[in-house]
């Protein structure tokens, strides 16, 4: 018994310095974001929540909607992904869809913006194998920023999915064939109902990442609206306005924590208990 | 015959498109990488110049954020793996109570938003005196990044048998001996993929560097940043392209620690 | 034999301290600079080379904060940490801000006065080192140059640019979307463009440049602001200084304001097609000089104000303002004359003359205005 006590206590001390790190650099900057932003002038108040609600409602919106669209679309792409790549190899698409997954957003933001550009690389090319005189740019607008998130968060979503897909025990899929059924049939019948938990999971981190990226939208979002992050970048660089950009944050982090916590009860359920 | 001649059309055309969609984007900053003079309507640049590929060699505001980004992510590096170390031995041999918990903890930095906690630091930092200081940056970087060399050298610690261990113990040598010479070296490659990850993710890491760290020192994504907003766009692409490098190759190398869990957070 | 040499130690240490004492120490003079990257890049890649080898143990650290009255508020916000420190040095030893910083940092003591010991005060003409947005900054600044903004097009496409704000408001209802401009958040091209149709409807625009400030001279606002609410629908928004200029390049669109300065730069570094024209609309559009100023307590105040003596002499404004960035100079043409020859000063009024300037360029309004107009904006045309 006393062994076991000291034994802790050395594994203690051994994680200690980590998490002391993890405390103030981290707890310590979260706990005074939650403060200060029920801070103004001195005084304990909801005016910064007033003033988000107020002025930011529409882009809190916009948020969660861009967020949504963005999760569904890579949802549809990464399963179809999957599923073809399930039952075929092919060198070429898996190598393609994967090259995301190694560049920065804030790469990607600048390499979309030139992109994407009413005449930008794109348009340059477009307009000039079909002949026409002008395409629309998508840069600056909500179609250019879903297009951009889609393009970073998919390989991600597809290849915890693929992960999934491939980790099934083929005897069910040989049944189910065997049993006349076609490849779509078996991709919505038998393989997606079996890695629900793992689609679910690609679908709250693309959720996460979209609704908590800074640089995507920055350099490809539209003026107005814009997600909450470009906005409490704005309070602090325009107007040293800490408490709203505080209270724009913790309405993030809400808004990310809802979907923890359905997270975990949906794990719960699921697996019968938390596996990291 | 027909059909495997429109299946052949629809592959090529699937290809294309592809190599569009994905490609495309990379091209676009190659080109402007060399672009002097580049006006509408030419389909390309109408003059080419090595110029801006010349200055991340000459002593100059590229270069001199290319060394500090390095340096930031070096130390990083320094300091997680120093950290994580012990605390990964901690979790993987000592049985610790709420295990799960304390290393979903280390997750949290990078599962959840980081504006709000980096603004914070930022704060912090600057009344202590480390906004616009490299330690300040190396901090938070430090903090952020941890999980992932807590994490893969949890993993690795956690896949040497104990026996290996147990055996030494009972010829004698301490368990600090043990550690240094038995389970360490074996150790290694994962410490060093782990590295790998802390240095790629610090060096793309930009929303830390930008608020703690700008407008007095400028790393390489806040360089690339805001050149790219004040339309530099040969100067933000030639970063660019010499940020995606170091990730691709180290990608190509490390591929099968590649977890889903970690590269998540990569794109920063 | 061991005292010897210590003593020899000694010795060598003190002939060594005492040499070195002659050599001036080494300096690093630290500026902080508002502005797009063209204003950095004059500092780092033009000034600094030639101020270090007149004065070889400076090393000047150019620091950039960005565009618009954002970057002058970031250098007013780093001021003001350093003050709220109370130490006795500050880190910061010039810094180069828009009149709306110089105004706000003037309010809150974080500028001194200094160009009573600047010979190249009496040079400046205009009197923009003495009023900037309706209040007296004399003596706490000097212009470092002046630049205005004015509409570019591309002639490829415009081939009969519009003279006036009126003609624009035509034009653009001819070509939706070819006209671009920046909003107000996006830095000064775009704030500027704002006033400037101010300017044109207001009844009182006097009174919005030179005072008194009363808000019962605001009262034609709302139509004002309506009425660009619906110019604003035949129109692009670009992002930034910098985006309207790229716009431009690009073909993205025919015409947009822009700072005459940051035009020149990008023509000259050939990232502006060289075909694209500027001209200034009647009845005016407003213009402003970025300043020099130094902060209360900065460590190298001697180095700042010869940094800002050198700055301003009539042969570097000639040299690099003139010459190399097609710039206008802070001080009186005539200064800068004899270092230039004749077609190299007429360039700098090549699109827009010199009798244009006078009549078309106009100052910024009144701060007060100025925020108003702002905030106007963003109440009544952005929502």
């Amino acid at each position: 018994m006393r062994l076991q006590t000291k034994e802790r206590f050395i594994g203690f001390l051994l994680v200690l310095p980590a998490f002391l790190v993890l405390i103030f650099l981290y707890v310590y900057p979260l706990i005074r974001a939650i403060w200060t932003s029920f801070l103004k002038d001195n005084h304990l108040t909801w005016a910064n929540y007033g003033k988000v609600f107020e002025i930011y409602s529409r882009d809190v919106l916009y948020s969660v909607v861009m967020t949504t669209g963005v999760v569904l679309v890579v949802l549809v792409l990464s399963i179809l992904l999957a599923s073809y790549l399930r039952f075929k190899e092919w060198r070429f698409l898996d190598l393609m869809y994967r090259l995301p997954l190694f560049i920065p957003f804030l790469i990607v933001g600048h390499a979309m913006r030139i992109f994407l550009a009413p005449h930008g690389t794109l348009n340059n090319l477009l307009t000039r194998i079909l002949r026409v005189e002008e395409l629309p740019g998508f840069s600056r607008s909500w179609i250019g920023l879903l297009w951009t998130f889609v393009w970073v968060m998919t390989p991600y979503a597809a290849l915890i999915v693929l992960g999934a897909f491939r980790a099934l025990d083929s005897s069910y899929i040989e049944a189910a064939r065997n049993l006349g059924a076609s490849k779509a049939k078996v991709v919505f019948t038998v393989i997606m109902p079996m890695c629900k938990p793992s689609i679910m999971v690609a679908a709250i981190l693309t959720f996460v990442r979209t609704i908590s990226s800074l640089t995507i939208p920055v350099m490809i979002g539209p003026n107005t609206p814009n997600m909450i992050t470009v906005d409490m970048m704005f309070r602090i660089n325009f107007f040293n306005d800490w408490g709203v950009a505080n209270a724009l944050g913790v309405v993030s982090y809400l808004i990310v924590v809802v979907l923890a916590v359905y997270y975990l009860r949906f794990m719960a359920t699921e697996r019968g208990g938390i596996k990291g | 015959m027909k059909f495997s001649i429109l299946r052949m059309t629809l592959k090529v055309v699937f290809i294309i498109f592809m190599l569009l969609v994905m490609i495309g984007p990379l091209v676009g900053i190659v080109i402007w990488s060399f672009a002097r003079v580049w006006y509408w309507p030419s389909p390309l640049p109408q003059e080419f110049t090595l110029r801006y590929w010349i200055e991340v060699f000459k002593q100059g505001r590229v270069l001199n954020s290319l060394v500090l980004s390095v340096t930031i992510a070096l130390l990083t590096v320094a300091f997680s793996t120093l950290l994580a170390i012990p605390a990964a031995y901690g979790f993987a041999r000592y049985r610790l109570p709420f295990e799960r918990i304390l290393l979903l903890l280390f997750l949290m930095p990078q599962a959840f938003p980081q504006l709000p906690v980096f603004i914070n630091l930022a704060s912090i930092f600057g009344r202590m005196g480390l906004r616009g200081n490299i330690w300040g940056i190396v901090l938070a970087h430090t903090m952020a990044s941890l999980v992932f060399s807590l994490w893969i050298i949890t993993a690795t610690f956690k896949s040497i048998p104990v026996e290996l261990e147990q055996v030494a113990q009972n010829l004698g040598a301490s368990r600090f001996k043990v550690f240094w010479t038995i389970t360490f070296p074996i150790a290694i490659p994962g410490i060093i993929a782990g590295a790998i990850y802390v240095f790629l993710w610090s060096m793309g890491e930009f929303t830390a560097a930008f608020f703690i760290g700008a407008p007095f020192i400028q790393t390489a994504p806040v360089l690339m940043y805001t050149s790219s907003m004040g339309y530099n766009l040969q100067i933000a692409s030639v970063i660019a392209i010499i940020l995606i490098i170091p990730s691709l190759i180290f990608m190509i190398l490390i591929e099968r620690f590649l977890k889903a869990e970690y590269i998540a957070s990569l794109g920063g | 034999m061991k005292k010897f040499l210590l003593i020899l130690v000694v010795v060598m240490a003190s002939i060594f301290v005492f040499a070195q004492s002659d050599i001036p120490v080494k300096v690093t003079l630290t500026m902080m600079v508002a502005g797009d990257q063209n204003m950095v890049d004059f500092f780092q890649y033009e000034i600094a080379p030639e101020f270090e080898k007149l004065y070889p143990n400076v090393k000047i650290k150019v620091v950039g904060t960005g565009p618009g009255d954002a970057g002058s508020q970031q250098i007013i916000q780093q001021l003001q940490l350093e003050k709220d420190s109370g130490k006795e040095k500050w880190a910061i030893d010039v810094v180069v801000i828009h009149e709306t910083g110089a105004v706000w940092a003037i309010e809150r003591g974080l500028i001194r006065q200094y160009t009573d010991f600047l010979t190249a005060k009496r040079l400046a003409i205009r009197n923009t080192d003495e009023m900037a947005l309706g209040v007296n900054v004399d003596g706490y600044v000097m212009p470092m140059f002046h630049s205005q903004t004015a509409l570019a097009y591309n002639p490829r496409f415009v081939k009969d640019p519009p003279k006036s704000y009126a003609e624009l408001v035509e034009w653009v209802k001819k070509n939706p979307r070819k006209f671009g401009y920046n909003g107000i958040k996006g830095g000064m091209s775009g704030v500027a463009f704002v006033f400037g149709w101010v300017y044109w409807k207001s009844k009182n625009t006097d009174i919005l440049i030179n005072g008194p400030y009363d808000k019962k001279y605001e009262e034609d606002w709302p139509q004002i602001f309506a009425e660009l609410k619906e110019f604003n629908k035949y129109v692009t928004m670009t992002a930034g200084n910098a985006g309207t200029l790229d716009a431009l390049n690009r073909g993205e669109i025919w015409m947009g304001p822009v700072w005459v300065d940051m035009f020149y730069t990008w023509m000259r570094e050939g990232r502006m097609d060289p075909n694209i024209r500027i001209i200034l609309l009647d009845p005016g559009m407003p213009g402003q000089p970025m300043h020099f100023a130094i902060p209360t307590k900065a460590a190298n105040a001697d180095y700042a104000l010869k940094l800002i003596e050198f700055v301003s002499s009539p042969k570097i404004q000639a040299k690099y303002i003139v010459e190399r960035f097609n710039w206008y100079p802070a001080i009186g043409d005539d200064f800068v004359a004899p270092y230039l020859t004749k077609e190299v000063l007429d360039r700098i009024y090549k699109d827009v003359k010199q009798a244009e300037l006078l009549k078309y360029g106009k100052p910024m309004p009144l701060l007060p205005y100025k925020q108003d107009m702002q905030e106007a904006y963003e109440k009544w045309v952005e929502k």
